[in-house]
Formats: C-alpha cells, structure tokens, sequence
C-alpha cells in the first residue's frame, strides 16, 4: 500500500508538471441545459462563460433521486441513473460523456468497454489537463483509464490518472489528457455517501 | 516535452505494477441497504418477457452460483413460479449500451433484465452464449452476466478498475467480458466479492473461511478452570477465537470463529521458547477450544492461532497463563518454596485431588 502511495504521489507531481492551457476557473454553477443527440458529435469551441455541451446519452429522461424504495413493473427509464458527467476542455467546452456501467440508487447497468465510433469526440491539446465534474453531483474518488480509438476491443488499457481519497467529496477532478494519439478515456466515479460508481467514456484525440 | 511524456509513461507503468500488487485485497466496492440474513428473494420470469427455454437454465445455475458461493449470510435466490421479483428478457434498459440490468427494493424483491439475444445496441449485436451450440468468441456467457445481476441484488458494486486488481478476483468488473477472455465465463463470485458479501452480512456460519481477500485481525483469549493444582491433577484450558471487537467492519466484530487450528503452547516459567503442547479440540460453543492438561510441574501456558493460508485472518497469540503445580509430601504440598498443608492448599490428599477449600500459602522451612 505505501508503494501505491508514493506512485500516486510521484504521479501526481509528474502531472503537476506537464504544461496546462487555461482550465476554466470559473465554471458555471449549473450545467447548460442537456440535449439528447443518438450519435456522437463534435463539439463546437465557444467563448466563456456558457460553453457548449454535448451529451451522447441515448435517453433524455432527468434521473429520479437514487432510492431503494419499492417499485414493481416500472420502466427501467423510470429508475435512477447517475447525472451526465462533463469534461471540461482548457477552451471552456464541456462534453457529456457516454454513460457505461454504473451501479446507482438501487439500480445497476452493465456495459462492455464503448468503443470510439459511438462516443463523443473531443480534441484536447498535448499537455492540457481535462476537468470532470458530475454537477451537482459530489464523488469520492475517481479513475481515468485509456485504450486506443482502433482497439474496440480494449485488449490493452492503460491508467491514466486518478484520486479521491474514498471519502472526501470532490466536485470536480483534473486529470492529464492521454499522449498524442486517438483513445478511448474511461473515466469510473465513486459518488458520495455511497450512492454507487458510474463508468463514463469519451474518444479523446490528441494532437 | 517527449521526454516529460515518457517519464509520465513510465510512473503510469509503475502506478500500474504497484496498483497491481497493492489492491489484490480490496473488497467489491458495495452500498445501499441489506437483505435480511440468509433472506430467501425467489423470482419468476416476468410475464410477457420470459426467457426463452435456451437462456433459461444458465440464469438458474447463476441464482445457485450465488447461493454456492456467497459465503455468508446475503440473500438467497432461486425460481419459483408467481414469486414477488422477476427476471425478464427484455430491451427495456435505459442506455442502449448495456447488456443486463438489475434494480433491487430491499426488502421486498429485485428485477434482473437481460437484453435479448440478436439485439442491436449503439457499440454492436449482442449475441448470448447460450444461443449457440458452439459459441463464438465475442458472445456473452449468460450466466456470468446473470450472476453480475445477483451481485448487484446482494449490493455489490463495481471494483474500481484503476486499481488493477486481478480480473479473477471480482465478476463485478465495470466492463464484462466476452468468450475467450479470461474470465468470460466464471460462475462464482470472486473472492474480494466474497469479502463484501462477509463483511455486510456476516460470515455463513462461524465455521465458514472468511475470503483471502480479507485481513481481519483476531483475537484469542485463554483461561483454566484452575492454576494452582496438584502435580496430575486435570486442569481444562479453554481458548476463545474472535475476530477483534475494534476491526473496522463492524458486522464482523466480535465474531466467533470456529473449526479452526488453535495450538497449545508451554514453557517453564522463565523460558524464552515455547514448544507445542496439543492442538485444541473445538468445543460445542463456537469459538471455543478446550484442552485438559494434567502438569506435573508448572508451566506457563498460551493458545496460538496462526495465519491461514488459505483465509483472510490474522493470526494471534493469548495472553499467559501460569498453572502452578504443588508436590505433596505427608500432606505438604509445595510449589517452589512455598508450602501449604494438603488441607490449605485444597488438596484432599497425596495423590492431588483437590478439595473445595484453600488458604493461602506458607514458607516452607528448608
């Protein structure tokens, strides 16, 4: 466990010194509010303070509070679900990440690894740092990991970044953006108070 | 800045190794409220979405991998015609990503969906094992997929996959494997699985191993029916196994801990070494291990539990005991240089059996 440790610390100063752009210091309380689109898209780069948002998300119903409570025959769309999570660009843009597996409220949905043709896509400058955040939502911990855009199927997936000390709620996180190249990020939360995780995926290209 | 990238690559690789070896004993991730102990949540198929007859048979050997498995006292499954909760066959899943779907209302009953077979999703088609009398790779085994489900009826969540933990020691990883990748096919909870069903609803019975995936500090306590005896006379030692009261998981505090190997140990009084006096025999109280002893000289007595290999307990040593043993000489009975009559030492006579009064010791005249 120590070593882990010392890793994530030496990790994390490595990441402390790769170059940033200008992560967004003053991002909006509230999230824009959320289209539904049933393909990926791109984002389009617009001036602060009301960045674009993209969400792949392939249901447009707002999440129920996660609950245990009793339910019979309900629709699964009538279930809870975790919030749409956002990576925030140096620019401003924000993209609404594909929501895979998650584990939230009392319900539970499995995914296999997404592969880049039906994620949102993205285009994050060598070095920048990316900001994720889950509004309102708070979270405990978190880990990036990436796989390249042509491996569908995610034979070889390497770590990114992550953090959170499992108990301190977090707002947002700020992880490195992956080396040059065209990968598929997935980013699992943990949220607070032991609500669940959810997976989240981007295609992230880097020039 | 390819030189910063390959540094960066290279604490990503260690970060990785490390993660590796430091998170093999991370339990599943769990949270929401429990099942009652052992509860027994049976379900049916959901009507106008059952599953066909081919699917059928892996979803009930998934409710029995759970139930063979668990190694605690979590919920119990198994199909019973017009039970509360269902599974069904159906697309009804709110992204069109995932291939089965559980909610569960604690503690009334569960739904488990499963995505049917030939469905197109947004990433590909999904194909089921089960369909095929000889499954193609890239088909999902039923049956895992299944018992993922149980998992998350049982609370569990996913493992956090940034840690690296060995694939095989969870089924509930955030993204499911396909035939052949190791894993595709497993049919039992893993063991950091296991852990969490423990440390939520207790080990199945005191008996039960507790998963390797577990560290739990113990606790064993030693006492004698008597430790002042005559040289042959019976004594019983009794050794009482816990896991420790200030473990962190706090269902497993203080439980007993039964049908393990606890040795007895002596030395002479001043000895540094211990040798191994027996192995203690379980009593019919759990977490009870009794020998009888019958010194002829004084010893200092302590139990010993020492780690498994093969569960996730600590080992641990009591504390000492000292049973001193007189030898009785014309109704004199001394223990070192102390003496006391037969009479005030409680012992009826030479041979060492002892009465029901004593008083205390006088300094023999040597």
């Amino acid at each position: 466990m120590a070593g882990r440790l010392l890793a994530i610390a030496l990790l994390a100063a490595v990441a402390a010194c790769v170059p940033v752009g200008n992560p967004p210091t003053d991002a909006p309380a509230q999230s824009p509010a959320v289209t539904s689109l049933g393909s990926p898209s791109q984002a389009v780069p617009s001036p602060q303070p009301t960045p674009p948002l993209v969400t792949p998300r392939t249901t447009a119903t707002a999440p129920p509070p996660p609950t245990d409570a009793p339910a019979t025959d309900a629709p699964a769309s009538s279930e809870p679900m975790p919030r749409d999570a956002l990576m925030t660009l140096p620019d401003g843009t924000q993209h609404a990440g594909a929501l895979g597996s998650y584990f939230y409220g009392g319900a539970a949905a499995d995914s296999p690894w997404l592969p880049a043709r039906v994620l949102p896509a993205l285009e994050a400058p060598a070095g920048s740092s990316l900001v994720l955040s889950v509004p309102p939502l708070e979270f405990v911990s978190w880990g990036a990991r990436y796989a390249d855009a042509a491996d569908e199927e995610a034979d070889v997936i390497s770590p990114l970044a992550s953090g959170g000390d499992g108990a301190t709620p977090l707002e947002s996180a700020t992880l490195p953006a992956p080396p040059s190249g065209s990968w598929v990020v997935a980013v699992q939360l943990y949220f607070a108070q032991e609500e669940g995780d959810a997976t989240y995926y981007w295609h992230v290209t880097v020039p | 800045m390819n030189r910063r990238r390959t540094i960066l690559a290279a604490i990503l690789l260690v970060t990785a190794a490390l993660g590796g070896q430091a998170s093999a004993d991370t339990p599943t991730p769990a949270g929401g409220a429990t099942w009652a102990p052992n509860q027994q949540v049976n379900y049916r198929w959901k009507a106008g979405a059952e599953p066909p007859n081919w699917l059928r048979p892996a979803i009930n050997a998934a409710a029995a991998g759970s139930n063979a498995s668990k190694a605690s006292q979590a919920a119990i499954f198994a199909y019973e015609a017009g039970a509360q909760s269902w599974i069904g066959y159906t697309a009804d899943i709110p992204t069109n990503y995932a291939v089965g779907y559980a909610v569960r209302h604690v503690p009334d009953s569960y739904n488990i969906r499963l995505r049917p077979h030939g469905h197109v999703l947004d990433w590909g088609t999904l194909r089921w094992c089960q369909f095929y009398d000889n499954p193609p790779n890239g088909c999902y085994d039923a049956e895992l997929i299944t018992l993922h489900e149980f998992g998350h009826v049982q609370t569990l969540g996913h493992v956090d996959e940034s840690l690296g933990e060995p694939w095989l020691d969870s089924i509930m990883h955030a993204g499911p494997r396909t035939k052949a990748k190791i894993g595709w096919n497993e049919d039992e909870f893993g063991r950091c699985d296991v852990a969490r069903l423990q440390i939520r609803y207790r080990a199945l019975t005191p008996s039960t191993p507790y998963s390797t995936c577990l560290a739990l500090p113990t606790t064993l306590t030693l006492a004698a029916t008597s430790t002042s005896v005559a040289a042959g006379q019976s004594v019983t030692i009794s050794a009482t196994l816990k896991v420790t009261g200030s473990t962190t998981y706090a269902k497993l505090a203080d439980e007993p801990i039964s049908d393990r190997q606890v040795t007895l140990q002596r030395r002479l009084p001043g000895a540094s070494s211990w040798t191994t006096h027996a192995h203690m025999p379980a009593t019919s109280i759990e977490g009870r291990y009794a020998s009888v002893i019958s010194p002829t000289t004084t010893y200092d007595w302590r139990a010993l539990f020492s780690k498994p290999a093969n569960e996730g307990l600590n080992g641990s040593t009591s504390a000492v005991i000292r049973v001193n043993v007189s030898s009785c000489v014309d109704g004199v009975c001394c223990t070192g240089p102390i003496c006391v009559t037969a009479a005030e030492a409680g012992i009826s006579d030479q041979t060492g059996t002892k009465t029901d009064e004593s008083e205390g010791p006088w300094q023999a005249d040597y």
